[in-house]
């Protein structure tokens, strides 16, 4: 029977929204701004996260140097490189050598006619190609070794509108961009290339930032960390490759998935305040219909439950066409943040979050207005008309 | 005969500012099972107050207030809920019908309060319909009937469950005389055809010439005509 309450009192409240469509309608858009806002920006972390993530897996370890988190601060010296390329477990190319790539990072300045957006170039060794599985030349050629050439993955290309036969301003002069690669669309893709001991020898940097190492097998990391870790001639910090990733990726996407939620939240709880003055205008415009149904013997609980049933309709309403719009225009939208380039991810798991939200917001809306609406006196009302 | 309703020493005051207005005092008050009683009285005199009592619309502050065996002042809110779903019909002065509802959504609102099924549910809202002429507009809604036309929707929708007790709140006080008559002769035919007991506010004496006895409050009691029974 209370069943069968809801539903009437339900059913007459959305039959009058029509006469508060537009009340209904500020509800509507206030949670499509919350969700659609929250997912772009949490699309953004997504993006990043996929991006910087995908182009790891577990049968490739990274060693740093040990006192570095990153394999950006160049701190292995060159005497460490033939001892780590001496190590257990690495693969072997058919040219008989290590299937490993020392590599430095080189920061340089914005593109030009850029504010913001730091380039990044890889310097990679002899290996560097053949240790990346999803790396590809698409266009142009790859970079000779030992010459000042460049090349150019296709998302700097895209974003930084760096083409092949374009300069890039190195310390010590302008380098030509040969040619452009992909690699599966991971964040490497965000990168410049260029042969590691040139770049070591223009920008005057002493040391490596890592060094790439194929894997024989997955398993064969044990043995390779183990050894290495070990040695009392280095002091080199080994990751696998996919690890290695997800932990850098995990304090930028943290970083951003936190400011998502922070400024959702600001917005939610405008949200949440304006559907409490929604909902409560909303039971006040449907006094007479709330005090009849009561007066005809309608309990209380199944009417407060229609005003917070029709606050968390409106707000899924809202919260699907902002899912939808965040999908349609940043869903695939290639960005980028410093040196990424990115595409922004709208996922399924992130549009489910955001239509939980809206329902949870909406029964923090109308909670309020529900008990008001459950309370009322129903004698007093009949009588103000 | 059986009092349907019995109001014991019932005294009732609301306050206004910072001031408590007694609206009705130390009242006695019976309503005989099939009785059609009327309440006059002047503005203020306390009718709709005695009415909402009646109808457990409000609770008394002192005295009883038995309608058809309960005990009204006992009931919680959800239990006056369900006891006005099973034994009350209202029938108000601004008819108070669903808008967005057809007349027969109207009229069938008070039986979603039953465990009636569908079909019964649609039998009971053809058969209130048809009883007060407006079977053919079932699916209008309330905007497009006329003010008698609604009001014998709302009379449809308080007697479709069946109620022990009929409460009418000025149902002529909107309408015209000619719709106003014909609403009267309804409720007379179903207090004497149907055997339905009423309790109705009026302040117009035309109107109470309908019912089987008139009481008059003012005041807050009543006022006990020479022979009248109370």
């Amino acid at each position: 029977m209370l069943l069968n309450e809801l539903r009437v009192a339900s059913r007459v409240g959305f039959k009058s929204l029509r006469q508060r469509i537009g009340s209904a309608l500020v509800i509507v858009a206030g949670m499509a701004c919350v969700v659609g806002v929250t997912l772009a920006m949490l699309s953004l972390a997504a993006g990043i996260a996929r991006a910087i993530q995908a182009g790891g897996d577990a049968s490739h370890a990274l060693v740093h140097a040990a006192e570095s988190a990153t394999a950006e601060s160049n701190g292995l010296s060159r005497a460490d490189i033939p001892l780590i390329l001496n190590a257990p477990g690495i693969a072997v190319a058919a040219d008989g050598r290590p299937l490993a790539s020392a590599e430095v990072a080189l920061w340089l300045p914005p593109a030009e006619g850029f504010a913001e957006g730091t380039l990044y170039l890889q310097g990679i060794g002899p290996k560097g190609a053949a240790v990346r599985p999803g790396f590809a030349i698409v266009s142009g050629r790859m970079f000779r070794t030992g010459a000042q050439e460049i090349i150019v993955g296709r998302g700097a290309e895209s974003v930084f509108g760096l083409k092949v036969g374009s300069t890039v301003i190195m310390p010590n002069g302008e380098w030509p961009i040969v040619g452009e690669f992909t690699d599966h669309g991971n964040a490497v893709e965000s990168e410049l290339m260029a042969d590691a001991d040139t770049v070591t020898s223009a920008a005057a940097i002493p040391a490596f930032g890592s060094v790439l190492v194929a894997l024989r097998n997955p398993a064969a990391f044990t043995e390779f960390k183990r050894w290495l870790t070990t040695n009392p001639a280095l002091a080199v910090s080994v990751e696998r490759h996919s690890d290695y990733l997800a932990r850098t990726a995990g304090s930028v996407t943290q970083f951003l998935a936190t400011l998502a939620y922070f400024v959702g939240g600001l917005m939610a709880m405008g949200a949440v305040f304006g559907s409490i003055q929604i909902m409560y205008s909303a039971v006040e415009s449907r006094t007479i219909e709330i005090a009849t149904l009561r007066a005809v013997g309608y309990e209380p609980l199944p009417i407060a439950v229609s005003v917070v049933l029709e606050a968390a309709l409106l707000s899924l309403l809202g919260a699907l066409l902002g899912a939808t719009l965040a999908w349609l225009f940043f869903n695939g939208t290639q960005s980028f943040s410093g040196s990424t380039v990115f595409r922004m991810q709208v996922s399924g798991r992130m549009v489910a979050l955001g239509l939980v939200w809206a329902i949870g917001l909406a029964i923090v809306g109308g909670l309020a207005p529900a008990i008001r609406a459950a309370r009322l006196p129903v004698a007093e009302a009949l009588r103000s008309t | 005969m059986t009092a349907i309703v019995s109001l014991v020493g019932v005294t009732k005051g609301y306050v206004r500012g910072n001031q408590r207005v007694e609206v009705l005092r130390n009242v006695d008050f019976q309503v005989q099972a099939g009785e059609f009683v009327v309440l006059m009285g002047p503005s203020g005199s306390g009718k709709t107050t005695l009415l909402n009592l009646m109808g457990g619309l409000n609770k008394a502050d002192a005295g009883e207030v038995i309608v058809d065996g309960a005990n009204l002042n006992d009931l919680s809110p959800n239990q006056l809920a369900d006891w006005r779903a099973k034994h009350l019909g209202f029938v108000f002065q601004f008819y108070y019908l669903l808008p967005a509802l057809s007349a027969e959504r109207n009229v069938e609102v008070a039986l979603f309060l039953t465990r009636l099924s569908a079909a019964e549910r649609r039998r009971r809202v053809a058969a209130a319909l048809d009883l007060v002429g407006l079977r053919e507009r079932a699916r209008h809604k309330p905007g497009e009937l006329s003010g008698g036309q609604q009001q014998r929707v709302a009379i449809a929708r308080a007697i479709v469950a069946d109620p022990t007790l009929l409460i009418c709140d000025e149902p002529t006080g909107d309408l015209d005389r000619e719709a106003s008559a014909s609403i009267l002769e309804l409720l007379q035919l179903l207090n004497r055809r149907h055997g339905k007991t009423i309790a109705m506010v009026t302040h117009d004496p035309w109107a109470a010439e309908y019912a089987s006895r008139q009481v008059h409050l003012d005041k807050g009691s009543l006022a006990i005509a020479p022979g009248a029974r109370v």
